[in-house]
C-alpha cells in the first residue's frame, strides 16, 4: 500500500472546489489526495517523486471519438498535407504538393525491400490542390511494376497507379459511378467510394480495419495518444466478438499499454436483437482498462465529402444533398431498442438535417421510455442550430463537437460545402454551452490527428488554416471551459465523469504531464503547448520524443 | 481466379419493406443446382432450412445444395472479397443492396473487377407505399436515386393495389427515369427465373429454364451467320422496353465463342474458353414483358445484327 507524492510546477484539477494546487498523493492506483504537501502527509508514510517538479500535470486528456484504424495506418506512409507525429514521435511534414507526395511516396519504394509488396500511403488530401488532381501517371513515375494505393484522409478515396489499373477492369467499363474518368474518357486512378476500397482490398489485400485490432496497431495507436498527453481513447465502432475483445484485452491488459480504450458497438452490425445480447453481454466483461457498454449509429456522411444530410439551403455549390446511412425511420426503430434495452448511444451526425432526425428519434424513445441520465450523445453534429442546442438541452442529450474541422476545413466549408453563415455556425462550442449541453470536442482520428490540446486551441479561436475566423466570440469557448471539454467533458460524456477527467480524490491517477502551463500562455499558442508523457493509474509513460 | 469465366453479378436493390429480403428467400429455394453466392443485409431475415446447412460461423453459412450465404457482417466488401476468393467461388453472386443505398455504387465494384461482370440492377418498389415515400422530403433524393439505378425497375405487391395506383406508380417511376423497364408483380409471386439466369451453364435450353408466366412472353433466334460485336452492340441498343433479358452463345467471325448476356438494357460479352466445337453459329433466347407484340421487332433487330453484308 505505497504511495507517492508527485510535486508539480502546477496541477490544474479540473475540480472545481479546488481547481489547482502543488502535489497529487497517489496510491494503489487512484489519486488519494490533492493539496500542499502538509496536507497529503497527513495520510502517513509516502514517497515523494519529483520528476515533475518543473512541469505541470492536468487530468489525463480524453479522446471521445477515435478509431484504432490510426494505428493500423501508421504502418503505412503518411502523404497528409498537415504535419503529423507518428508513435515514434517523429514529425512527418505535412506536403504542400502533389509532386511531394510522389516524392514522399517514391522514399517509400526505394526503401521496400520486397519488390512485388503493394505500396499503401493515406492521408492525401486534394481539396488543397485546387484544380489539379493525382492521376496514375504521377505514381507510374514511382513505380510500374508494385501496385501502389494512395488512400485520401477521408479513406474513402483511392488514388491509384497504372499497374492496379491495367489488371484491373476499369477501363473497360462504361458509366461507372465512382471512377473518375480524364477528358481523354479513360480512368485518371482516382476512385472514389467502395470501388478504390474494394480495389485496395482485392487487388492489394489491403484491410486497414482488420489490421487494426492487432497488436502493433494497436501500440501504435497507444503511443500516438501517450504522445498527445491522451490516457483514455475511443474506438468509435467495432464489432467486439469475442475474438477481437480477447486480441483487445490481450494487449490493452498490459501493465506497459499506456491507455484505457472505450470501444463502442457498432450497432448496425447485426439486427438490434442481437446486437443488444451482444453489447449486453459485454458490459460485465468491462475491466479498469477497457470499458464496454456504449453503441454508435452512423446516420449520414461527412460535410466535406458532400454526403451529409443538410437541411434547405443544401450545399453552397450546389450539390446534391448527401446520404443516409440509416433510414430515419430506421433509426427510430434502433434508437428505441438500444435506449430502451439501457445503453447509451453515440449517433454520428454531420448535417443539421441528420441532427434533426436523430434528436426525433430520442425524443420519441424518451417518451415511450423515460430514462432518467441516458446521456445519449450526438457526435461531430457539427451544424446544430441555436434551436437544436435547445432541444439537445432539454432532452438531456450530450454532444461532442468536431472541433478541429474550424482550422483543417473551415475555409472549405466557407467557399464551397456551406457558405459563409452555416461555415460560421460549425461546431458552435459556445452556444452548447450557453444552453446547458454536456460538450466534448474530438478529432475523429485517422481522419485528424489525435490532440485534443489542439482540438481545444481551435475551439478557443475558431481560426481556420488561412486565418479565417469564423463565427462570433460567443461561440468561442474560454481556456477553462476548453480545458473541461478535453477532460471533464469527454470523461462525462462516456459515463465515465465517476473515474476519469479530473484529478479528485477517488479518481484514477490519470494525468496529462506538460512541459508548458496552458494558463501561463497566450491563447493562441495552446497548440504549442509540449507534452512530456502522461501516467496512467500512477504508472508514468514518458513519451519518446522529449 | 486467374482463368476462369468471371462471375455474374446481379444486385437486388430498393427502399425498406419493396420486398428484397422475399425476393432472396424464393432465390434460395429456386437456385435450380447453381452454387449462388447471396451477400445479404442481416441473415436474421433469411429463411434458411437448417437441415440444409453444413457449415456455419459469424458471417457466411453454406449450403448442402453449394450455396452460400455470406451476412453484410463488419464489412460488405470483405464478404464480396471472401466469396471471390474462394478456392470454389460461387457461378453467381447476388448482392442485397441496404435499403437505404444507391444500388448503383455496389454496381460500380462489379464492374471494377475482372473477375465479375455485372449482369444487372434490379430495383424493387414498393407499390403500396411508393407514392407516400417519395412525398417524404427526407427520402425523396433517396428513392430517386435507387431508381435512376435500375436497369429493370419491379413494382412488387401488384396484389395489394389496384389498376389505377399501379398506373401512378409507374407514372411516377417514369418521372424519374425515362423508359424505364418495369414489371409489376405480387411479392410471394415474383418471377425469380426471369430476374435471374438461374438455367443450367452446360447446355443452352431454350427458354432460359423459365417457368411460364401469363404476363411474359419468350423467344429464341438461331444464325449461322458470323457475329460483328461491334453491330451487335449497337443494334441491341434498339431493342424494345418491353423486353427484359437476352442470353446466348454467339461465334464471331474468327470462330471464337462468346456468352452474351443482356439484361434490360446492359451487355455483357465475355469470350467463352473453347472455340467452336459440337454447335457452330450463334443461338439466343429472350424474354420480354406484355403480350409479345413486339417479338418482331426484336427478330428484325438481332436479324440486322448478323447481318453479314454490312
Amino acid at each position: 500500500m505505497s504511495t507517492v507524492i508527485f510535486p508539480a510546477k502546477r496541477i490544474i484539477t479540473m475540480n472545481p472546489s479546488r481547481p489547482f494546487a502543488s502535489h497529487v498523493a497517489v496510491r494503489d492506483g487512484r489519486v488519494l489526495g490533492v493539496g500542499t504537501l502538509e496536507e497529503l502527509q497527513t495520510w502517513g508514510e509516502a514517497e515523494v517523486d519529483d520528476r515533475f517538479a518543473d512541469l505541470t500535470l492536468m487530468p489525463g486528456l480524453i479522446e471521445g471519438h477515435s478509431h484504432l484504424i490510426e494505428g493500423a495506418l501508421w504502418d503505412q506512409v503518411y502523404v497528409g498535407y498537415y504535419d503529423r507525429t507518428g508513435p515514434d514521435g517523429k514529425v512527418w511534414p505535412g506536403l504542400k504538393s502533389i509532386d511531394a507526395v510522389v516524392a514522399r511516396v517514391a522514399e517509400a519504394d526505394a526503401a521496400l525491400e520486397d519488390g512485388e509488396a503493394p505500396l499503401i500511403a493515406w492521408g492525401f488530401d486534394p481539396i488543397f490542390f485546387g484544380e489539379q488532381r493525382m492521376v496514375a501517371a504521377d505514381l507510374d513515375r514511382v513505380s510500374t511494376s508494385r501496385r501502389i494505393g494512395v488512400f485520401h484522409a477521408s479513406l474513402h478515396f483511392l488514388n491509384v497507379n497504372s499497374v492496379v489499373v491495367d489488371e484491373s477492369n476499369l477501363a473497360a467499363s462504361a458509366n461507372m459511378q465512382e471512377v473518375v474518368l480524364g477528358s481523354d474518357g479513360k480512368p485518371t486512378g482516382e476512385l472514389a467510394g467502395m470501388v478504390g476500397m474494394y480495389l485496395a482490398m482485392k487487388s492489394m489485400r489491403y484491410d486497414a480495419s482488420a489490421a487494426s485490432t492487432y497488436p502493433p496497431s494497436l501500440w501504435n495507436f497507444a503511443k500516438i495518444c501517450q504522445l498527445a498527453g491522451v490516457t483514455t481513447a475511443t474506438d468509435l465502432h467495432s464489432p467486439l466478438d469475442d475474438e477481437m475483445v480477447a486480441r483487445l484485452k490481450g494487449e490493452i491488459e498490459k501493465p506497459d499499454y499506456p491507455i484505457r480504450l472505450v470501444p463502442a458497438f457498432g450497432g448496425t452490425l447485426m439486427g438490434p436483437e442481437d446486437g443488444i445480447a451482444r453489447i449486453g453481454s459485454l458490459v460485465s466483461k468491462s475491466t479498469d482498462k477497457m470499458k464496454m457498454g456504449i453503441v454508435k449509429l452512423v446516420l449520414d456522411g461527412s460535410i466535406q465529402g458532400f454526403t451529409a444530410r443538410l437541411q434547405w439551403p443544401g450545399h453552397f455549390n450546389g450539390a446534391p444533398n448527401g446520404l443516409w446511412y440509416i433510414a430515419p425511420d430506421e433509426l427510430k426503430k434502433l434508437v428505441m431498442a438500444y435506449h430502451t434495452a439501457g445503453h447509451q448511444l453515440h449517433i454520428h451526425t454531420n448535417g443539421d438535417e441528420a441532427t434533426e432526425v436523430a434528436l426525433d428519434a430520442i425524443e420519441e424513445a424518451l417518451t415511450a421510455h423515460p430514462r432518467p441520465d441516458h446521456r445519449h450523445t450526438l457526435q461531430h453534429c457539427q451544424l446544430a442550430s441555436d434551436a437544436q442546442f435547445r432541444r439537445m438541452a432539454a432532452l438531456g442529450v450530450g454532444v461532442n463537437l468536431f472541433s478541429n474541422h474550424t482550422y483543417y476545413w473551415g475555409d472549405q466549408h466557407y467557399e464551397m460545402t456551406l457558405g459563409p453563415d452555416r461555415a460560421n455556425r460549425i461546431d458552435n462550442a459556445g452556444s452548447a454551452l450557453e444552453h446547458g449541453v454536456d460538450l466534448a470536442v474530438h478529432s475523429d482520428a485517422p481522419i485528424t490527428a489525435i490532440g485534443p490540446l489542439f482540438t481545444a486551441w481551435c475551439a478557443v479561436n475558431r481560426v481556420t488554416a488561412t486565418g479565417r475566423v469564423l463565427g462570433g466570440e460567443a461561440e468561442m469557448l474560454s481556456l477553462d471551459e476548453a480545458l473541461y471539454t478535453i477532460t471533464m467533458g469527454g470523461a462525462a460524456s462516456l459515463k465515465l465523469d465517476h473515474e476519469i477527467g479530473s484529478i479528485e480524490v477517488g479518481k484514477f491517477a490519470d494525468f496529462a504531464v506538460l512541459h508548458d502551463d496552458p494558463y501561463e500562455m497566450d491563447l493562441l499558442a495552446l497548440k504549442d503547448v509540449r507534452v512530456w508523457g502522461t501516467v496512467l493509474g500512477g504508472r508514468v509513460f514518458e513519451a519518446p520524443a522529449s | 481466379m486467374i482463368g476462369q469465366a468471371p462471375i455474374l453479378v446481379s444486385i437486388v436493390g430498393g427502399f425498406l419493406g419493396a420486398g428484397k429480403t422475399t425476393l432472396l428467400n424464393r432465390l434460395l429455394e429456386e437456385a435450380n443446382g447453381q452454387r449462388l453466392g447471396l451477400i445479404v443485409n442481416d441473415f436474421g431475415d433469411i429463411n434458411i432450412d437448417e437441415k440444409l446447412i453444413v457449415a456455419r460461423d459469424e458471417d457466411m453459412i453454406s449450403l448442402a445444395n453449394g450455396c452460400i450465404c455470406c451476412s453484410i457482417g463488419n464489412d460488405f466488401l470483405r464478404a464480396l472479397v471472401a466469396m471471390t476468393s474462394r478456392a470454389d467461388p460461387p457461378e453467381q453472386i447476388i448482392i442485397e443492396a441496404s435499403g437505404v443505398a444507391n444500388p448503383a455504387r455496389i454496381a460500380s465494384i462489379a464492374q471494377a473487377d475482372r473477375d465479375l461482370s455485372l449482369q444487372g440492377v434490379i430495383v424493387l418498389v414498393d407499390a403500396v407505399n411508393f407514392i407516400t415515400q417519395l412525398d417524404d422530403a427526407l427520402l425523396t433524393d433517396t428513392l430517386e436515386g435507387q431508381v435512376r439505378a435500375g436497369d429493370l425497375i419491379v413494382l412488387t405487391k401488384r396484389d395489394l393495389v389496384s389498376t389505377e395506383g399501379i398506373s401512378q406508380v409507374e407514372k411516377a417511376v417514369a418521372a424519374i427515369t425515362p423508359a424505364p423497364r418495369t414489371v409489376s408483380s405480387a411479392v410471394g409471386d415474383l418471377p425469380i427465373g426471369l430476374l435471374f439466369d438461374l438455367s443450367s451453364r452446360d447446355h443452352r435450353s431454350k427458354g432460359g429454364g423459365h417457368h411460364t408466366h401469363p404476363s411474359f412472353w419468350t423467344g429464341s433466334f438461331v444464325s449461322s451467320q458470323p457475329c460483328n460485336l461491334d453491330l451487335l452492340r449497337e443494334e441491341l441498343m434498339a431493342l424494345p422496353e418491353t423486353l427484359l433479358r437476352l442470353k446466348g452463345v454467339i461465334c464471331d467471325a474468327e470462330g471464337k465463342r462468346h456468352t452474351v448476356q443482356w439484361v434490360a438494357g446492359r451487355l455483357a460479352v465475355i469470350e467463352s474458353p473453347s472455340t467452336v466445337g459440337d454447335v457452330a453459329g450463334s443461338e439466343l433466347v429472350y424474354i420480354g414483358v406484355g403480350a409479345g407484340a413486339e417479338e418482331t421487332e426484336v427478330r428484325r433487330i438481332l436479324t440486322s445484327a448478323f447481318d453479314a453484308s454490312r
